[in-house]
Order: C-alpha cells, then structure tokens, then sequence
C-alpha cells in the first residue's frame, strides 16, 4: 500500500541522525575504553638523552600521539559496525530509503569524529596530569598553547573522519559480498608487504604520507574532504545497489 | 601525591559511584565521568603550565650572530643573559699568558687587547643555553670556572651534572603544520661557551690545549 504523505528528506535526516546517536549511544563506551587503554601506553612517552656542556640532559616528552592513533582505528571499527545488518535494521523504524539512511550514517560518523577527536586532544592533559602526580625531581615543562590545540583537534577530527569514510566503505563492500572480509584485510596486509619489500612508498605508505607529508592546512583539508567524499560516495552507491533488508 | 591529589581522587571515586549506580545508563556515566576527568586534567594542567621565557631559538642563525658579535667587540649587544661570569685577573705584562681548557671540544677564546697596559685580564664566559623547548634551563648548569695559575689561565667546565625533563610534546597533528614534519625537531638547543678576554696591550697570548683563539678586530 503506498503513503500519500509527502517526507521531507531533512526532517527524515534530522530523525534518522537522532535516532541513530541515541541508539548508537555505546560506540562512546568503546571509545573511552580505548583511548584510556591508548593513555596507559602512553606513559611510556619518548625518552631522549644528550649530553654536554658539563651536563647530562634527560628529557622524557609525553604526548597524545597514541591515542590519536587508537581513536582511528576506533573509528574504522565504528563505521564498519553501523554497516552490519543489526545496525541497517534500525532503519526500518523510518520511513526511509538508502540515501537517508547512509546520509544520517554519515552526520553520525561525523559527530562521533569531532566528538573523539576532542577527547583524544583532551587526553594529553589526563596523561601530563597523571605524569606529574608521579614525579620526583624533575624540570616540568608543560605548555599549552590554544592555537596547537585547536589545529590539533580540526586535524585530527578530519583524520578521524576520512577513518570513518574508509570504515564505512569497507563496509559497504562486506555487506554487498562477504568475500570481501577476507579480501580486503589480505589486500592490505600484502599492499603493506609489498611497500616493504620494494622499498617503495606506493600503496599504503603513499597514501599515507599523501595525508602525513602535507604541512599546508589548506591542501590538507582539500585532500581529506574529497578524499572522503570520494569514498562515501562509493559506499552510497553501493548500498544503493543493495537489494531492499539485505 | 600531594594532599589536592588525594581529595581530587577521593571526590572523583564517590561521583563514579553515584553515577555508576543504576539511576544512570552505563554510557552516560562513563562519558560524564571521562569528559569530567579530562577538564579537571586540562585546567590543571592549564594552571602549572608555563610561557616561553624567550623567542624559540632558531640555532644555526643565533649561533653565528653571537660569535660573529664576539668576534667585532660588541659585547653589548650580547644579551646579559648568556653572561655566565666576569672576572679579573692581576698579569705581569711581561710574561706569557697560555690559555687552556678542559671542554670535551675546543672552546673559542675571543682576544680583545686594550689601549692601555694596566695589569689586568677582564675575563667573560658567555654561554647559549641549553634551552628545552624554548625554556632556559641554566640553572641546573654547574657555572664553569676560570682558574689562572702562574701563567696559565684555565676554563674548566665542571663534571657533568644530570638533569631530568619532562615535558608535553605537540602531537603530529599539530607539528605537521607547525614544524612541516611529523616529528617535532629536536627540542635541546645549547651553543658552545665562549670566552671574551680583555688583555693588556703588550701581553702575549699562547694557545694551550683545548682552545681555538679568535682575536677581536
């Protein structure tokens, strides 16, 4: 039987969002979860010792880089997990098709990116905070300037939302055939060999340092946005070529 | 752990109990008590952070324009800041003076001759640094000494003496743009001591071990 009321797609995207982040309210759980696993490895921090001048100076240097690190494997995972078919049931709640839905996915992957971006940021002040609890006598320079803060959450918080995109990809290669959970982890493991075997940054370690090597802010929110778009625009089709509740 | 750190500790676990019990879903607790920890670290850290005393030192461009201003005679431009010590020695004219050192390199002795004999060898060590990330951190620098004996005159820098630095590193996010690289450049800067000598006219210098002399123009 078909409707005779009209849906207006930003009202269906506004539910669908709200909807999705209260249900998917857990995803956080996971991240804290993470990220203080993340702030343990991190009291390691970088030691580095050099000497003259009539002095010996041990300098051990704590940062978020770990966390940082662990947040975007979490959120590959995250946009992985809201492809699956338990998550896509959520949808039938609505009164929906396949754009809504991966469009609300999206708001809801970036959100969740700005959101744990700002907490990974953050977590290098939990980890300063926990290392000066427990020094004895040493010089303690900590610093923290606004402006390092504030590039360093944009960045991140885009680094963390190209994670998604590609989770989100991934994802919707597995749900259109399972063989590609076993293809596309084998792909990147071997990409990654070959890099190392050839000596060659082509692949993985090209694309990464595509991202890493760029120092202008400009070119490198450029490269991640129309990488992104890039990438979930795949996935959207691909999910449009999926047949209806599969 | 200091007494704030037990009553912040102590406040803490009893707002994790009251929002861990059954009133609140379990996220929600983790993420108040998550986002609480880190905004108490962060105006912590806010309060016992510090400013960079001075401009970050670029190194090579501060190294050659403290030499080079030695090297003129134009001390007062030299900030008093890298003025480790001043001091005065009483010389015969007549005899030779060696100039020696015990620092591991050479260190670079500055001859600057008065107009004048009057008896007297006005001694400066200068010294850059060592900076941690932009931070003057001399005070825990042993002073080097001057020693003269009959007709040598002495620098000798003492036995090393360690220091331990903890300091919070910019995260590759931030150092990609700030410093162009991934990885932060290396955070220890120190230029090499100097000596600045004011001589007596007629006074005859010797090159001993462990100096390079450089006379002033």
């Amino acid at each position: 039987m078909m409707s005779l009321i009209k849906t207006d797609l930003v009202k269906v995207l506004k539910m669908q969002y709200l909807f999705k982040f209260k249900a998917n309210i857990d995803v956080f759980s996971s991240l804290i979860g993470i990220q203080l696993l993340a702030v343990l490895f991190s009291f390691g921090g970088f030691y580095h010792s050099t000497h003259g001048w009539g002095m010996v100076i041990n300098l051990q240097q704590y940062s978020a880089n770990i966390v940082i690190c662990f947040t975007f494997i979490w959120a590959l995972i995250t946009a992985i997990t809201i492809t699956t078919k338990p998550y896509r049931h959520y949808d039938f709640t609505f009164v929906t098709n396949r754009l809504s839905s991966s469009l609300s996915n999206i708001l809801f992957l970036l959100t969740v990116s700005v959101l744990g971006s700002i907490t990974a940021m953050l977590s290098s002040n939990l980890i300063k905070f926990i290392v000066y609890m427990f020094l004895d006598d040493s010089i303690v320079l900590f610093k923290q300037p606004f402006f390092d803060f504030f590039t360093g959450m944009i960045t991140t918080s885009l680094y963390t939302f190209l994670f998604c995109s590609i989770g989100y990809l991934v994802g919707a290669f597995i749900q259109y055939h399972k063989g590609f959970s076993v293809v596309i982890p084998v792909l990147f493991m071997g990409l990654l060999i070959f890099d190392g075997m050839t000596m060659n940054s082509t692949t993985i370690t090209g694309f990464t340092e595509f991202y890493i090597k760029e120092s202008n802010p400009f070119y490198f929110l450029l490269k991640t946005i129309l990488m992104s778009s890039l990438v979930l625009t795949a996935a959207i089709s691909i999910f449009n070529h999926l047949e209806v509740e599969r | 752990m200091n007494v704030v750190t037990i009553l912040i500790s102590i406040i803490a676990v009893v707002i994790a109990i009251f929002l861990l019990s059954k009133r609140f879903k379990m996220t929600y607790s983790l993420l108040i008590i998550y986002i609480g920890a880190l905004l108490i670290s962060s105006i912590f850290i806010w309060f016992i952070s510090i400013e960079d005393e001075r401009e970050r030192i670029k190194t090579d461009e501060m190294t050659n324009q403290f030499n080079e201003t030695l090297r003129q005679g134009e001390r007062e431009r030299i900030d008093p800041l890298y003025l480790m010590k001043e001091e005065t020695f009483q010389i015969d004219e007549d005899q030779e003076l060696t100039l020696t050192s015990n620092y591991e390199w050479e260190v670079r002795v500055y001859v600057d001759r008065k107009n004048i004999d009057d008896g007297k060898v006005e001694a400066s060590i200068y010294h850059i640094g060592p900076y941690v990330d932009g931070v003057y951190v001399t005070d825990s620098l042993a002073p080097y000494r001057l020693k003269k004996k009959e007709d040598t005159l002495g620098f000798y820098v003492p036995q090393d003496r360690t220091v331990k630095v903890t300091m919070g590193a910019p995260e590759f996010t931030v150092t990609q743009f700030k410093y162009g690289e991934v990885f932060s450049e290396d955070p220890i800067y120190a230029n090499d001591p100097a000596i600045y000598l004011q001589v007596p006219k007629s006074l005859k210098i010797k090159r001993g071990e462990g100096v390079f002399i450089d006379y002033v123009k």
